[in-house]
């Protein structure tokens, strides 16, 4: 072994006593509960302004009483924020811990530093995971006072039953978080190059807002890069198209190509960012 | 046999493009010993130690510690500990948090009876009463004895100290050399890269000199600290005890008072035999040793001398004599 196993079990409860990291599982429940009461809000003020102006009610989600719309906005919201924590922890993963000598101890004492980087990037799926259940967790509560997890219904027509949101709710969150996963460890290979965790964090978040301003004009080549199945801060993700769906919007959804892709291909960066990095660490003054 | 080592350096070479920070180095440290690694700042005394310990990759050269090659350091688990010249410790962890974080590092715990526990350790650093205060709110004193105490706690078999006494205070330098003598005296080879040169005298067994990334010396501390060839002398006259012994040896004025001669080991009786034969009134007479600075000035200067150079402040050996006389 090369220690990975040891870096990733002390990291893990490092992470879990972090004043900063409880502080972050506190807003990641907090940030749902605000977006579903801002969707609510202003879904009311919409109808307040229709009903002044006399115009004719349309279909919406939000409207129909269905709690899917405010829970899937709540828990994108929860996401996006991730995202900046994730890139956060990998910041200081690397480079923070190269400035502060942590990454020397645990390369004297235990660990290779393949083993070493493997075991932070490990931890990775692991506060996604968290991230994802956290953020779910504030949405639905915030979610079930405005509605019920029914299905969504047009004039006595039920057209997305439940069992329908759910899986197409699973899809998304599946190629979202595996997106996730990649984000992380995108965040390692630039921490692995930076000399400082700030100069890590703001070359992370910088990439990805560029990615985000101009992945839109690529079109559907813009599936082959992994940042795009991530909730990010300009969201295009499988969760902004679910975001859709629980609206019942029949153009919106998945599809089968998209999913597939999302499937692998995040995996496989994930893979290849971690290699990357462990290349790049392989070389650097500790 | 090779795996009595804790430490060996093998024809180690770093260049850093054309500069060679360290120019074909072979070290061997004992298992036992505490052994310093002496050097003017860039003589490549923390390259040599990075490399050895991995921190650093060497452009050519073969490193182990305690027999393991240094690419596979990680397989020692806790026999290997390390105090970095920067403490290392999680800021925003309590010190009961940072202990622990080092002992999950470190990996299975040590057999029953074996090792030190983190409560000893912390009460051995003094910081017994601190456990529960975040390593933030510690001074540099005290972070550096918690990274001491980290490093003790397991019991490690060689223990690498990377300028162990900067940003301390007198007491805290007085302590954590005390603790340092507790800790060698228990069998733990201790390896320190310090200027403190004063301070590391009474604890170092033996030594490496470096200069230039190139060894100057190697052995034991009492070999470099030689005989006693200078003497100190209180006499009537100076003027004349001056020009009595001009051709015998170098005399220079004692900063306390009287003079110093140098000569060669075991002098004293002709030095004494002269004065009085050229009726100098001898008031006293005794042998100094020189300090640990004033051998590893000796070597620098020579070093230099060698290479067509003149050491910038040549007065700073005859000054160390005064702080260095054993």
């Amino acid at each position: 072994m090369n220690g990975a196993g040891r870096v990733f079990k002390a990291e893990l409860v490092r992470l879990a006593t972090a004043r900063a990291a409880q502080a972050s599982a506190a807003l990641l429940v907090l940030v749902p509960v605000l977006r579903v009461g801002a969707s609510v809000t202003g879904k009311k003020l919409e109808e307040l302004e229709r009903q002044a102006l006399g115009g004719k009610e349309r279909f919406d989600a939000l409207s129909s009483g269905t709690a899917w719309a405010p829970f899937v906005d709540g828990w994108r919201a929860g996401l996006v924020l991730s995202v900046a924590l994730l890139l956060v922890q990998a910041a200081r993963a690397l480079a923070g811990d190269r400035e502060t000598g942590v990454l020397r101890i645990a390369v004297t004492r235990s660990a290779s530093r393949t083993g070493a980087l493997l075991g932070r990037a490990l931890l990775g799926p692991v506060t996604v995971v968290c991230a994802a259940l956290l953020s779910g967790v504030g949405a639905y509560a915030a979610a079930r006072m405005v509605g019920d997890f029914g299905p969504l219904v047009s004039d006595g027509f039920a057209f997305s039953q439940v069992s329908e949101l759910q899986l197409e709710l699973a899809r998304s969150l599946a190629v979202s978080l595996l997106g996730l996963t990649a984000v992380h460890a995108f965040g390692l290979f630039v921490s692995s190059l930076s000399r400082g965790a700030v100069l890590a964090l703001a070359g992370a978040l910088a990439t990805l807002l560029l990615w985000d301003v101009f992945k839109a004009s690529l079109g559907d080549a813009r599936w082959w890069v992994f940042a795009s199945h991530a909730p990010t801060f300009i969201d295009g993700s499988a969760m902004n198209e679910m975001a859709g769906v629980a609206r019942g919007y029949s153009d919106k959804g998945l599809s089968e190509e998209v999913f597939r892709r999302g499937l692998t291909l995040a995996p496989l960066s994930w893979f290849v960012l971690v290699l990357a990095t462990a290349a790049v660490l392989r070389r650097r003054v500790l | 046999m090779r795996d009595t080592a804790a430490l060996r350096v093998e024809g180690l070479v770093k260049r850093y493009g054309a500069f060679t920070a360290v120019d074909a180095i072979d070290l061997t440290v004992g298992r036992g010993q505490a052994f310093g690694l002496l050097g003017p700042n860039g003589s490549g005394k923390t390259t040599t130690l990075s490399c050895a310990l991995g921190l650093l990759t060497p452009t050519a050269g073969r490193t182990e510690v305690l027999g393991v090659p240094t690419e596979r350091l990680h397989t020692l688990g806790g026999r290997l500990a390390c105090v970095f010249d920067t403490p290392a410790l999680l800021p925003g962890h309590t010190i009961a948090q940072n202990l622990a974080y080092q002992r999950r590092l470190r990996g299975p715990a040590l057999p029953a009876g074996r090792g030190l526990d983190e409560a000893r350790a912390l009460e051995l650093v003094g910081l017994g009463h601190l456990a529960r205060r975040r390593a933030s709110d510690l001074s540099l004193g005290q972070k550096k004895r918690l990274s001491l105490a980290a490093a003790l706690a397991g019991e490690p078999e060689l223990i690498v100290l990377d300028e162990p006494l900067s940003g301390l205070d007198p007491l805290g330098v007085r302590d954590i050399m005390q603790l340092f003598h507790e800790l060698f005296e228990r069998g733990l080879t201790l390896v320190v890269s310090s200027h403190r040169l004063h301070e590391m005298q009474s604890l170092l067994t033996h030594c490496a000199v470096i200069h230039r990334g190139a060894k100057l010396y190697e052995g034991t501390v009492a070999a470099l600290l030689g005989d006693d060839a200078t003497v100190h002398v209180r006499v009537d006259d100076e003027a004349k005890a001056r020009q009595a012994l001009s051709d015998l040896a170098t005399v220079e004025r004692a900063p306390e008072g009287g003079l110093f001669v140098r000569s060669v080991a075991g002098d004293a009786p002709r030095i004494a035999r002269r004065l009085v034969e050229a009726g100098v009134g001898l008031l006293g007479l005794a042998p100094q040793r020189r300090g640990l600075q004033a051998a590893f000035e000796a070597l620098v200067d020579a070093d230099l001398a060698r290479r067509g150079e003149v050491h910038a402040t040549p007065h700073l050996a005859a000054h160390e004599h005064r702080g260095g006389a054993a």
